[in-house]
């Protein structure tokens, strides 16, 4: 809130529950910038590489949140297809998930996750994250 | 030679040279007579051996001066002289002419032996006397007869030697022997003495020329004794010639029989002394070195004889002490010769088959063979018989009762001293019974393998199944954890929406309601992740490997805000041992007791943990140890399979627990009554009780109320 900055997030969960408290939370906390949402894995791709693209118009994101089990490709997929196809774009990566399990929190951190969010996320917990970002971003 | 031709100038010169030669120097007898058969020359040959002087006989008629002729018969061919003709006498036929003595003493002639020529003596182409010339033939006469000898005694000790070899008693042969060759030899008298090896004495087996009272003096020869027992100390002959005239003691003996000479031939085989066959003669006073030649040549051979005759005993004691044996044993006993024919076989054969006495002999005994193993039997008993190799083999034989039986044969050849096969020795042992049991053992090994194929098919398949059921079990706990919870979420999410959106707008039962709606909803969700925690810890697929804990340590506390300042402190003693240990399940445990540590702990009060590790001996029983399973029960302290643990101390200054919670604080939804009021779904330490276990671990805690808890895992130490 510090910032004026505009932040793009790309949401990606299958789970339209899970987005729309995301989204409740997002603007409870007072971020300003917009969420890109999409339903699964290929769909996030899909605007990825259309974001990849010469004057799509379409803006890179600053962040994703990733949820990891989802129909078709999974988390673990794009995240790896993002490290792998676009490693020179700037992309803070966010795994959101409902599972807790150690594996899938080891796994995440190797195929290059920022970091691991257990869901349900929070207001408080989003305003730490993009106060930080803001302060990296400052400096 | 040359003979220079005379001329006939010189005729009188030569008759009167020819003259000389014939009376003086001729080495023949040369006598001439008249037509009326009387002497008219008789030359210096005839002198000297018919000691009668020339004057003597000139003018004496032929048959006075040898007056045998006409009882020889040999006047006639003077006759057939005087009718000119030509008259050859042959020593062989007529022996002599003129009795002279004999010229050659040893010869044992009676006469010179002669060859003569009787021839008319012509003059002027008339018969007008006989000319005869008598040559002595005696030594010729001598060697032939000699040879002739050797020749018949060489006949003689070859015809011995085969009669000898073959004799089962040798002793009978040297009697008929001797009487085959006595009257040759003149040799009066033989003994033939055996020895008995213990007492070294000489037993007369037999002899020939005694009397009975000479015999039995004869009979038993001390050691050493008389000729016999000279010859047999000394291993050598013992000639005695010259009895009548010998001084030695020995000699009395033989003169009372009545002996001349005597020869006694110790019989000798290599090393083997067995006794003494001698020799005497009343005729003679001594032996040529012809005849004793002979006599130790025959008594050689009757050594061998004798030898041999003994061993073929012993080996009949021997063959019938076998068979004797043979027939009280319960196996078959068999004997076959070197090309493999048998020539024993025991009675047990031919009562166990149907074959007749002697009806196995040969190869008779393929006949009881079943007819599927006679081929092969066959040719492994040719084989055996042709290598000179064990014939090892089984197959079946038929029985009285037409049934058939398994034997075991075996068989071994019997080698002579230079290593050629001399028999074949064996054995069948029926193994009908062992055979039977083998077959049906080796069917149930075969159904057994069968089974066991079967078997591990089925445990294949169920394995299959099994890990597809986890893979299955996996995928529903995965979507359990991600689809059950994702309305709970959305429940607690919308819930606090509302609590946010209209809080102020409703009242304060409304909010209430809503309140405990999201609390539940929290707690249904903590306690579907920890149970789906649980499950995954009790059945996913580990493998162990040598980890450093504290690093681990460090990353799950960097992980949890709340084990983080200064919410709380958590203190590693390092270093930490290290441990053989499941990286995931080993963080899992560490996180729960961390999350425990940090939680109980009194309000207002810094969680305070510390984390040490020591090693601890298997057998030591710890004080406070505790072994659950889920429902809390007491479990069987086992010493586990090292002999040593890392034990790793996790100590807090929480609110602690008594004895009855420490017993169940381990179990699956299991919370301490002291820990009422602090949030938790009572499944932290039995997920941790199942990763510790599934470490080959042990876990435990010592705890007072109120003064804090010690918990404690122990794993197998890295090496």
């Amino acid at each position: 809130m510090s910032s004026q900055r505009q932040w793009t997030v790309l949401l990606v969960d299958d789970s339209e529950d899970d987005r729309y408290l995301f989204t409740y939370a997002f603007r409870t906390a007072g971020i300003p910038g917009r969420i890109l949402e999409s339903e699964d894995g290929d769909e996030a791709i899909g605007v990825l590489e259309r974001a990849r693209g010469p004057a799509s118009g379409q803006p890179w994101p600053d962040v994703m949140f990733l949820d990891l089990k989802m129909p078709g490709r999974d988390g673990f997929e794009v995240l790896t297809w993002v490290k792998q196809t676009a490693p020179e774009r700037p992309l803070e990566i966010y795994v959101l998930s409902g599972s807790n399990e150690t594996s899938d929190v080891h796994r995440a951190r190797e195929l290059g996750a920022d970091d691991y969010i257990t869901k349900p996320i929070t207001e408080k917990k989003l305003q730490q994250l993009f106060d930080g970002w803001a302060k990296r971003a400052q400096s | 030679m040359k003979v220079k031709p005379l001329p006939s100038t010189h005729s009188q010169e030569l008759d009167a040279a020819l003259l000389m030669w014939t009376h003086h120097l001729a080495p023949h007898g040369i006598f001439t007579t008249d037509t009326e058969l009387r002497i008219t020359s008789w030359n210096h040959w005839l002198e000297r051996h018919s000691m009668l002087r020339a004057e003597q006989v000139i003018g004496q008629p032929l048959g006075r001066v040898v007056p045998t002729l006409g009882e020889r018969q040999l006047e006639r061919y003077f006759h057939d002289a005087l009718r000119g003709e030509v008259k050859v006498l042959s020593s062989a036929l007529h022996s002599y002419l003129l009795p002279f003595p004999p010229t050659l003493t040893e010869s044992g002639f009676s006469h010179m032996q002669q060859s003569a020529r009787v021839a008319p003596l012509m003059l002027e182409g008339r018969v007008c006397g006989t000319i005869t010339v008598v040559e002595d033939v005696t030594e010729r006469e001598w060697q032939n007869r000699q040879l002739r000898y050797e020749h018949e005694r060489d006949e003689l000790l070859s015809e011995t030697l085969g009669h000898l070899l073959l004799a089962r008693d040798p002793d009978a042969l040297v009697r008929d022997l001797f009487n085959r060759f006595a009257a040759q030899l003149a040799v009066d008298t033989y003994l033939h003495y055996r020895l008995d090896p213990e007492t070294e004495r000489l037993h007369l087996e037999s002899c020939a020329g005694l009397t009975g009272g000479q015999q039995a003096a004869a009979s038993t020869l001390e050691k050493g004794e008389g000729f016999c027992g000279a010859a047999m100390l000394r291993r050598q002959p013992a000639v005695a010639p010259f009895l009548e005239k010998m001084v030695d003691p020995k000699a009395d003996f033989f003169r009372t029989v009545g002996l001349e000479a005597f020869v006694a031939f110790p019989l000798i085989l290599g090393d083997r002394t067995l006794g003494v066959l001698a020799f005497g003669t009343r005729t003679r006073e001594q032996w040529t070195a012809d005849e004793l030649s002979f006599l130790q040549t025959i008594a050689r051979y009757v050594a061998i004889a004798l030898d041999r005759a003994r061993q073929e005993h012993t080996l009949r004691v021997s063959e019938e002490r076998f068979r004797a044996m043979a027939e009280t044993v319960p196996d078959i006993i068999f004997t076959a010769s070197a090309g493999g024919r048998f020539d024993f076989v025991n009675q047990r054969f031919y009562s166990m088959t149907n074959l007749a006495a002697d009806g196995a002999l040969h190869f008779g005994w393929f006949q009881t063979l079943h007819e599927d193993d006679l081929a092969r039997v066959r040719d492994e008993w040719r084989s055996a018989v042709k290598s000179g190799e064990s014939f090892n083999s089984e197959f079946r034989l038929r029985d009285t009762a037409g049934r058939y039986r398994w034997f075991f044969a075996r068989a071994r050849p019997i080698r002579g001293p230079q290593g050629s096969i001399l028999k074949w020795f064996g054995s069948m042992t029926e193994v009908d019974e062992l055979k039977q049991t083998h077959l049906a053992l080796r069917e149930a090994q075969a159904q057994l393998k069968e089974h066991a194929a079967t078997l591990e098919k089925t445990v294949e398949e169920r394995t299959t199944e099994l890990r597809e059921t986890i893979l299955q079990l996996e995928s529903f706990s995965y979507t359990v954890a991600h689809d059950l919870r994702a309305p709970i979420r959305a429940l607690d999410g919308y819930g606090r929406m509302v609590l946010a959106e209209a809080g102020n707008q409703i009242s304060a039962q409304a909010r209430d309601g809503l309140d405990r709606i999201v609390r539940a909803a929290g707690r249904m969700d903590a306690l579907t992740r920890d149970v789906l925690s649980y499950t995954k810890v009790a059945t996913q697929q580990i493998e162990l490997v040598p980890i450093d804990p504290a690093p681990v340590i460090e990353d799950v506390i960097v992980m949890n805000p709340a084990l983080q300042e200064p919410r709380a402190v958590v203190a590693v003693v390092r270093p930490l041992h290290h441990v053989i240990a499941h990286p995931t399940l080993f963080s899992q445990c560490m996180s729960n007791l961390l999350d425990n540590a940090t939680k109980f702990v009194p309000p207002g009060l810094q969680p305070r943990v510390i984390i040490r590790s020591e090693v601890v001996d298997a057998k030591h029983s710890t004080p406070g140890i505790r072994h659950r399973d889920l429902s809390g029960r007491k479990l069987q302290l086992s010493h586990g399979t090292c002999p040593r643990y890392v034990r790793l101390w996790v100590e807090d200054n929480g609110i602690g627990m008594d004895g009855l919670t420490q017993e169940k604080v381990f179990g699956i939804f299991e919370r301490a009554r002291e820990a009422k009021q602090y949030p938790g779904t009572g499944v932290g330490l039995a997920i941790l009780a199942k990763a510790v276990e599934r470490m080959h671990g042990r876990f435990g805690v010592e705890s007072t109320l109120g003064a804090g808890s010690r918990f404690w895992i122990d794993l197998p130490p890295a090496p």
